[in-house]
């Protein structure tokens, strides 16, 4: 166990934090409070290899490791959630489960330009009558030739009006249930397909959140990901890597409320002295270090069994339980130091606890990663080898060919 | 065209704290890299760019890894950092093993900071291009190359100022330049693969005695803060409530 992070993570966490201290952090404030949506970050994002980081320099990515991709959502997520979001569906969702099931041709065809930036692409499972019951979704595709044939509505989709390309999860015998699902790549244009945006959020604000209709939309055969019958199978581990990058980032949403709470701790005085004094306030923040600490330890280790290809379904879901929790509950604290004006968008504080809010939903609710969890304690539940496992980060891909 | 640019890692401004019993900054401040010198590596990548052919080089005096692996990834081809026991010492020992690194590799052109954050005595880049004896423009905050001569715009008092040199010149940058690049992802890993040396100033044949500092370090102290106050002399009783109003809400008072 080394604790230790190499000089190119260092690089890749400063070089992280200075693009979003400069290009986002100055505007932040007033984006959230118009709800005004900025899709050319995500270009520079592009041009700097963030939308590429974890895959491998062979397909047009920056071949860095799952510690490097964690500490990328930390600083991304220390600005604001919308910023890791696209972290979160185009690189952990979407382009990392191209990378685990697709077929060389498929890499090539939509995984290369994804890892370049070059498109943008998002994952649609959740529809308006089924999330966490994903076996139950109701969108069909039918056969009909050589291509599918799909027809459904898919609800609070993450760059849903923005992306290019689109991982959606479709059933071909609903009687199935989650044994009768499969996955397309859908591209923006193809006839039938429209999209949209979802107004009126908590949070997240100066993101795109929104839904996507498919009406009569043909899907050439060769657009699906996987076999007929292993969509749950591949949304399940599409959702390892999501849930790994939305813990990963809950560690940055704590980390800027530790950081505004201290600042405004020395600065404010009540009773003749800086309320950092009070005992009260100090178990505020205490809370939120173990919060940090704890989080980010279990965000390490999940990425040490990522980067060596280890199934680690349990402990990302453990990661992403205790980080989104902990996140929320170190917002609500964080407002409550900052007294009344924790409560106005003077402070950020009153955004971070807005944006930390969806992460205890999506990604699998707080509820589900309880019940995974006993159910693993208990015996319930035992993951079995996929037919296509997770592949290990570049560096230890290539130290296993060495050995 | 080789290009040298000088670089110095240095606490990081934003993180700075000082410790009162120790007398020095709290152990373990983070460092960067000179601000400035990072506008100076930009210079040079742009004007390789330009020629399309070319080499930069960045070296430091001093302990600086992460500031040459930053300039790496920036998209200089090669870094030194030469470092010692004695090392850093006054300016002029620093500009001293500069110099005879300089003297080694022969580039066409030198760029360095004005000044540091630290120290900031601006003197390494003048003590340089005095004793290789090459030309020195100071305080550029433009540039513009063709035909093997440099126009250089100068930041004077009360204006600017234009200058035209032809290689070899040493130059100190200010961050009116072209703001510096972030490195890529793929700039961080291509940098891992470039020529990275570490060399002592005995390497360079530079004697104890030029080691030896003429100017002694005595100490960092921070000075007391006070409070200031707003005086508000000949305006308009209107405006002067208004001002006084912005006075006191920016303070949180009202
Ligand atoms: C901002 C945002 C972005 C999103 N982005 C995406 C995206 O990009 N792609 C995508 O596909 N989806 C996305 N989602 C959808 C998200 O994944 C779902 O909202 C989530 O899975 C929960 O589903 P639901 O909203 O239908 O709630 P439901 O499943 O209806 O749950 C309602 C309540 O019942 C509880 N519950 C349900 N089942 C159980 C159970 N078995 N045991 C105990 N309690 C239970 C839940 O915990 C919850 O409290 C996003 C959601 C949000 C808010
Ligand atoms: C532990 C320690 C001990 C010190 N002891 C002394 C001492 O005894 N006496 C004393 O006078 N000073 C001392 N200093 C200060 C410091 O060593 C000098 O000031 C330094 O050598 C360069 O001067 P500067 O920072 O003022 O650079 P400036 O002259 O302000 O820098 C201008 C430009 O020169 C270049 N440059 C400057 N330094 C370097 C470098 N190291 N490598 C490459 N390029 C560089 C950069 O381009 C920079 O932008 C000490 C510093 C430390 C950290």
């Amino acid at each position: 166990m080394d604790f230790e992070l190499t000089p190119e993570q260092i690089q890749v966490r400063d070089m992280v934090r200075e693009f979003a201290q400069r290009e986002v952090a100055p505007h932040i404030r007033d984006w959230d409070a118009k709800g005004e949506y900025h899709p050319e970050v995500f270009r520079k994002m592009g041009e700097l290899g963030i939308l590429g980081l974890p895959i491998p320099e062979r397909y047009g990515g920056g071949g860095f490791d799952y510690v490097s991709l964690a500490l990328a959502c930390e600083e991304l997520e220390a600005v604001d959630t919308f910023l890791r979001v696209v972290i979160s569906v185009h690189v952990g969702l979407n382009s990392l489960t191209l990378l685990q099931w697709g077929t060389e041709e498929q890499k090539q065809r939509w995984l290369v330009p994804q890892a370049r930036g070059e498109k943008l692409a998002t994952f649609a499972l959740t529809e308006p009558g089924a999330g966490s019951d994903a076996g139950n979704i109701q969108t069909r595709a039918v056969r009909d030739g050589d291509s599918y044939v799909l027809n459904g509505e898919k609800m609070w989709i993450s760059l849903a009006n923005t992306a290019d390309h689109f991982l959606v999860f479709a059933t071909l015998d609903p009687s199935q249930k989650h044994r009768g699902l499969a996955a397309f790549m859908l591209e923006r244009g193809m006839e039938g397909l429209t999209t949209g945006s979802i107004h009126g959020k908590l949070g997240i604000r100066a993101g795109d959140t929104g839904w996507i209709s498919m009406q009569n939309v043909r899907v050439p055969a060769e657009n699906m990901i996987g076999e007929p019958g292993e969509g749950f199978k591949i949304a399940m581990s599409a959702i390892d890597q999501g849930r790994f990058t939305v813990a990963a980032g809950a560690c940055g949403l704590i980390r800027a409320c530790l950081e505004a709470s201290i600042k405004y701790c020395h600065e404010r005085q009540a009773f003749g002295q800086e309320i950092g004094r009070f005992q009260l306030v100090q178990q505020m923040i205490a809370k939120m270090v173990k919060g940090y600490e704890t989080s980010r330890l279990l965000v390490f280790r999940a990425a040490e069994l990522k980067n060596r290809g280890i199934r680690n379904t349990r402990e990302t879901s453990l990661a992403k339980w205790v980080a989104c929790d902990a996140a929320f509950e170190a917002a609500n604290d964080a407002v409550q130091i900052h007294g009344a004006y924790g409560f106005s968008n003077e402070y950020p504080v009153e955004r971070y606890l807005r944006n930390s809010r969806g992460a205890v939903i999506y990604e699998g609710t707080r509820e589900i990663h309880q019940v995974l969890q006993a159910e693993y304690a208990l015996g319930y539940r035992v993951d079995r080898p996929l037919r296509c496992p997770q592949p290990p980060a570049q560096a230890f891909e290539e130290q296993e060919a060495r050995a | 065209m080789k290009i040298a640019v000088l670089v110095k890692q240095v606490p990081d401004p934003n993180a700075i704290r000082y410790d009162r019993r120790l007398g020095d900054l709290v152990p373990g401040t983070p460092q960067a890299t000179n601000e400035y010198d990072l506008y100076a590596v930009e210079a040079a990548l742009r004007l390789k760019e330009q020629l399309g052919t070319g080499e930069v080089v960045v070296a430091s005096v001093g302990p600086a890894r992460e500031t040459l692996n930053r300039c790496l990834a920036m998209g200089a081809d090669r870094a030194v950092a030469i470092e010692g026991p004695s090392l850093p010492g006054d300016s002029l020992v620093t500009a001293t093993v500069l110099a005879a690194w300089l003297r080694r590799e022969a580039p066409d052109l030198i760029w360095a900071g004005q000044e540091t954050s630290d120290a900031g005595t601006g003197n390494v880049g003048p003590q340089v291009a005095a004793l290789l004896d090459i030309p020195l423009v100071s305080n550029v905050v433009g540039w513009e190359y063709r035909d093997g001569v440099l126009t250089l715009e100068r930041e004077i008092e009360d204006g600017h100022q234009f200058q035209q040199v032809r290689p070899p010149a040493l130059l100190c940058a200010l961050s009116a330049l072209d703001e510096p690049r972030l490195p890529t992802l793929r700039g961080i890993m291509e940098a891992r693969r470039k020529p990275s040396d570490r060399i002592s100033p005995a390497d360079l044949g530079v004697s104890d005695d030029e080691l030896a500092p003429v100017v002694s370090w005595e100490g960092l102290f921070v000075e007391e803060e006070s409070a200031t106050g707003v005086v508000l002399q000949d305006v308009d009783p209107d405006q002067a409530v208004e001002q006084l109003i912005a006075f006191l809400q920016e303070r949180r008072l009202i």
